[in-house]
């Protein structure tokens, strides 16, 4: 007799696998392809520039030469478009002559391979899908935007049902409120052009270096009482600075950190504590030049703050 | 109900372990770990610890053999620095101890091997029909393209190099499997189709040196020589061609090192180059231990200004230096004996399946530490523990116009056979292996068996001759030797399963009692033909094997004598080559007097052909029934009549019993 399953269950078997995976996949899927997040039936081209000569193309940047002036706009999205189409979004650009080039590019869909070929060169809106869930704004200087800070909202949304919002778009298009060398006294003034949010994640305190403490005491007080006063916060989570290898600057770091510490056995705020987090594996968390974040120190996070 | 309850069982253990080659190239690791583990708990309850014990005692040299990479992990744990990264390392090889342990404590169903090679194919067929299906989408709605290496991988979900590597098995499976016709065309082509675009897609650049070479073991077993030097041709010029496609081309780019660019394989000598410094910044003999920090590496890597090998904390990307850095020079010995002693093994088997399957995951290794991940772990276990297990396979090709093939997996279970009758004649419905496995266990059980052969000449004889059909109907063992008995059988719709000529399970037979350290006697033919059999068979495998014979000319008075020594000599296996019906009747009549002979079969004059005194039919002729044909051509005065008559009547007599049949 034979003891082998039939070929009917073997096809029924990998019927059973197929869908499995083919769930699992439709479940996971908009955190392992990022462009699956983006509102593809709201493209809409906000000004075509004619045709563009790809200069120089990589994994996150991008030279091109155009015949016209134009205004480059970080929030918004970029298309080239020749029989395929390559969508990216940038953190900064530089101009000189007739020549643009992107800089901290993040392509949507796939990256160019054909340099020295023309493409049409579009400005687009490219909404980004958002979950219904908690709003949450996150406030604060470049350590929430720049480098790997790109990926703390990204890394946020994946795995909990985040709603951001903001003035600005980060290089993924999550809205928020980080300004590169923000201080806590024009976070105060910048505080009144913010929306209201249930949770607020603040993140700055590296450019309050020529403030006294008393000053940034006082001026922490002021941003978690209008947070709660007139945006409405119900949870505002205060992460604090991450430890350096510049000497100066993780110095600086302690003792803002004991501010904030101080701060928080009072005023209810939750604390999450970077520097302890990171400081027992510096060459994993801290990049090259000693003080910003690697993309794992995101990560660690972006859970940790889920935690809270 | 206990039947019952015991198919239901027997279904159960293979269905799961079909689940388990299954799984293995689908996107999660977990599944497969999951399978395994209801596998092995499965495997707990399904036979006796008695039979496990038999068999494990049994199988034991094999199963260390295949767990040897377990063990050493395991070994490996008493010198390492960080006993938690030791445990999740112990953790990621139980596959090498789990597998070889159920699949060699068990006593598996004849073609396990071959049906779960099949059906891992299959798996790895189905994950890249899903994986393309998703290519695809994202393609046509602009999602971007995803059809080459890397991107591809993201929808695999598995790494290249890995996936590159269970589809160069797929494809020497099913190419293995085409050629011994134990799978359909269709499915082939079919099958073929997605693998080859996809190994193209996967662009891995060791998986055509892997396939190249495992293609041209299987044809050098399998094919003629002028046919494997054809092919050998052919797959230089193709392989060679596919390293110029862009694919391969986009391979050879330049790596990235710290602020500027080397080619790839400069990277690889300089990865390379700090791993050896690493070996000798360890302790030669016993290795690093299992798990242990790689830091030194790492800041070699740095030295070296291997971004990516320093960023992502690469390992050897190679199996042998792996071994190396983790089990020093002890482990790597104890490593390469497991391979020679396998190797030794397929090869002693002619298991040319096997023997190709060992050079791909020979040639992986070069570039990848392959057994070190999970999808490497499991497909090494289990395909190289499922071929071992064929450890008595008789493997053997006929070279004549074209290659026909035996195959017999000898752990086979005994079943009672089924049998079928027509033209007053029983014949038992078996193949060629099932036959041999029916003859081993008989030998092994020291029971006794009586075998013979129908064709249509004797089916014709036994209609008048009561004696001829009483002695061949009362054999064990009735098989159908000409294809015209066969096609007999379809028409009146009892099909058999196939042909099984008297010369080729003869010459299986002798194979089999060489390698088992069974006697064979032989007897019949002149003195002449006989002592060039004997010495052919001496020469071939040694004087043990005959335990005697003697010439097919005596008297009546002889026959009694005749059967005494025959009993006296210690022979396992009798081959008596006397015409018909003085074979049969004299096999018959002494049958009791031979019971001391686990085997008794007649072989008619095959040992005329086996001397060469008399020459085969081509393959061709003896598949299209036509053996009769060439053997008139040979002897027409001697052979016209019993074929023009004897042909004539059997056709006659086949209508006759399709008539009667459709009338009842």
């Amino acid at each position: 007799m034979n003891y082998f399953p039939s070929n009917k269950t073997i096809v029924i078997t990998f019927l059973v696998l197929v869908t499995w995976f083919g769930i699992k996949f439709v479940n996971k899927a908009n955190d392992l392809f990022f462009q699956l997040n983006y509102n593809w039936n709201k493209e809409e081209i906000i000004k075509d520039y004619g045709e563009v000569t790809l200069d120089s193309v990589t994994y996150n940047f991008v030279s091109i030469y155009l015949d016209k002036n134009i205004q480059l706009n970080p929030l918004t999205t970029y298309k080239f478009n020749n029989n395929d189409s390559y969508y990216f979004r940038y953190t900064y650009a530089l101009t000189k002559n007739n020549n643009y080039r992107f800089f901290g590019v993040e392509w949507i869909t796939e990256t160019p391979t054909s340099e020295n070929k023309t493409y049409s060169f579009s400005e687009i809106n490219l909404p980004l899908n958002q979950k219904d869930g908690v709003s949450v704004i996150t406030l604060g200087d470049q350590y929430l935007i720049t480098n790997e800070a790109k990926y703390f909202r990204k890394f946020l949304a994946q795995n909990n049902s985040f709603f951001f919002k903001g003035t600005y778009n980060d290089v993924f298009n999550y809205p928020h409120e980080a300004i590169n060398k923000n201080t806590s006294t024009k976070i105060i003034s910048q505080l009144e052009n913010i929306e209201p949010a249930d949770t607020f994640v603040l993140f700055f305190g590296a450019e309050d270096n020529l403030s006294s403490a008393k000053e940034i005491k006082k001026n922490i007080e002021i941003i978690i009482n209008k947070l709660r006063v007139e945006k409405k916060a119900k949870k505002i989570i205060f992460i604090t600075l991450p430890p350096s290898k510049v000497d100066v600057v993780n110095k600086h770091n302690i003792d803002y950190n004991k501010i904030i510490e101080e701060l928080a056995e009072v005023s209810n705020v939750i604390i999450l504590d970077s520097y302890a987090l990171f400081k027992d594996d510096i060459e994993k968390y801290i990049r090259k030049d000693g003080i910003s974040l690697s993309k794992d120190a995101y990560y660690l996070l972006a859970k940790k703050v889920s935690e809270k | 109900m206990v039947e019952n309850k015991n198919i239901l069982k027997e279904k159960v253990f293979y269905w799961l372990l079909t689940f388990v080659a299954i799984t293995i190239p689908f996107p999660s690791y977990s599944i497969s770990s999951q399978a395994i583990i209801s596998f092995a708990i499965f495997w707990i309850f399904f036979n006796s610890f008695k039979e496990k014990k038999t068999l494990f005692k049994k199988n034991s040299t094999l199963f260390f053999i295949a767990s040897i990479p377990f063990w050493l992990t395991l070994i490996g744990i008493f010198f390492t620095n960080d006993p938690d990264i030791a445990l999740k390392e112990i953790i990621n090889k139980l596959p090498f101890l789990i597998l070889p342990l159920i699949l060699f404590t068990v006593s598996l169903q004849n073609k396990t091997t071959s049906f779960i090679t099949k059906q891992f194919s299959y798996g790895v067929f189905i994950a890249s029909l899903l994986a393309l299906s998703k290519v695809v989408y994202f393609k046509i709605n602009g999602l971007g393209d995803y059809f080459y290496y890397d991107k591809l991988s993201l929808l695999l979900n598995k790494h290249t190099t890995y996936f590159a590597l269970f589809t160069v098995l797929s494809i020497l499976i099913v190419v293995y499997q085409l050629i011994r016709k134990l799978i359909p065309n269709y499915i082939t082509v079919v099958l073929l189709l997605i693998f080859i675009p996809l190994l193209y897609m996967l662009s891995v650049r060791i998986s055509v040196l892997a396939l190249f070479f495992g293609l041209i073991v299987i044809a050098a077993y399998n094919l003629k020589i002028k046919h494997t030097i054809g092919i050998i041709a052919l797959l230089t010029i193709t392989c060679g061609a596919l390293y110029f496609t862009p694919n391969f081309q986009k391979r050879f780019e330049k790596s990235t090192i710290d602020n500027s660019k080397i080619s790839d394989i400069d990277f690889r000598k300089l990865h390379w180059k700090a791993i050896i410094e690493t070996l000798e910044n360890n302790s030669l003999l016993i290795g690093n231990g299992t798990g242990s920090n790689r830091d030194y590496l790492i800041n070699k890597y740095r030295n070296y200004k291997l971004t990516a090998a320093y960023e992502d904390e690469y390992n050897a990307h190679n199996q042998f230096l792996e071994i190396l850095l983790n089990h020093g020079f002890i482990g790597f010995t104890i490593f390469l004996i497991m391979l020679f002693y396998i190797t030794n093994h397929f090869i002693k088997n002619k298991d040319s399946l096997a023997i190709s399957c060992l050079a791909v995951f020979f040639i992986f290794m070069l570039t990848e530490s392959i057994l070190e991940r999970h999808s490497g772990v499991i497909v090494f276990a289990l395909l190289i523990t499922l071929l071992l297990n064929k450890k008595k396979l008789i493997e053997k090709h006929i070279k004549h116009n074209n290659s026909s093939f035996y195959l017999c997996d000898l752990n086979f279970k005994m079943q009672k056979p089924s049998q079928i009758h027509i033209l007053n004649t029983s014949i038992h419905n078996l193949s060629m292996e099932e036959t041999l496995s029916l003859v081993n266990n008989t030998i092994k059980n020291k029971e006794s068996i009586h075998h013979v052969v129908v064709n249509a000449g004797k089916i014709v004889q036994m209609q008048k001759d009561n004696q001829l059909r009483e002695s061949v109907n009362n054999s064990d063992i009735i098989n159908a030797d000409g294809q015209a008995v066969v096609w007999a059988a379809n028409f009146l719709n009892k099909p058999l399963k196939e042909r099984v000529a008297g010369i080729d399970l003869m010459e299986n037979l002798v194979e089999l009692a060489y390698k088992n350290n069974h006697k064979i006697y032989l007897f019949g033919a002149k003195e002449k033909v006989i002592k060039k059999v004997v010495s052919i068979y001496t020469n071939k495998y040694g004087k043990n094997l005959i335990a005697g014979y003697r010439n097919g000319y005596y008297g009546k008075d002889d026959e009694a004598t005749i059967a005494k020594d025959i009993a006296s000599s210690g022979a396992n296996m009798l081959f008596v080559a006397i015409t018909s019906p003085k074979k049969e009747n004299f096999l018959y009549q002494f049958k009791n007097e031979l019971k001391s002979v686990n085997f008794i079969m007649g072989v008619g004059g095959s040992f005329d052909v086996i001397s060469g005194l008399t020459k085969r039919a081509p393959l061709w002729m003896q598949n299209n029934g036509l053996e009769w044909f060439y053997r008139f051509i040979q002897e027409p005065k001697r052979m016209w009549k019993r074929y023009l008559v004897g042909n004539s009547k059997f056709i006659y007599l086949v209508f006759k019993e399709k008539i009667r049949g459709s009338s009842l």
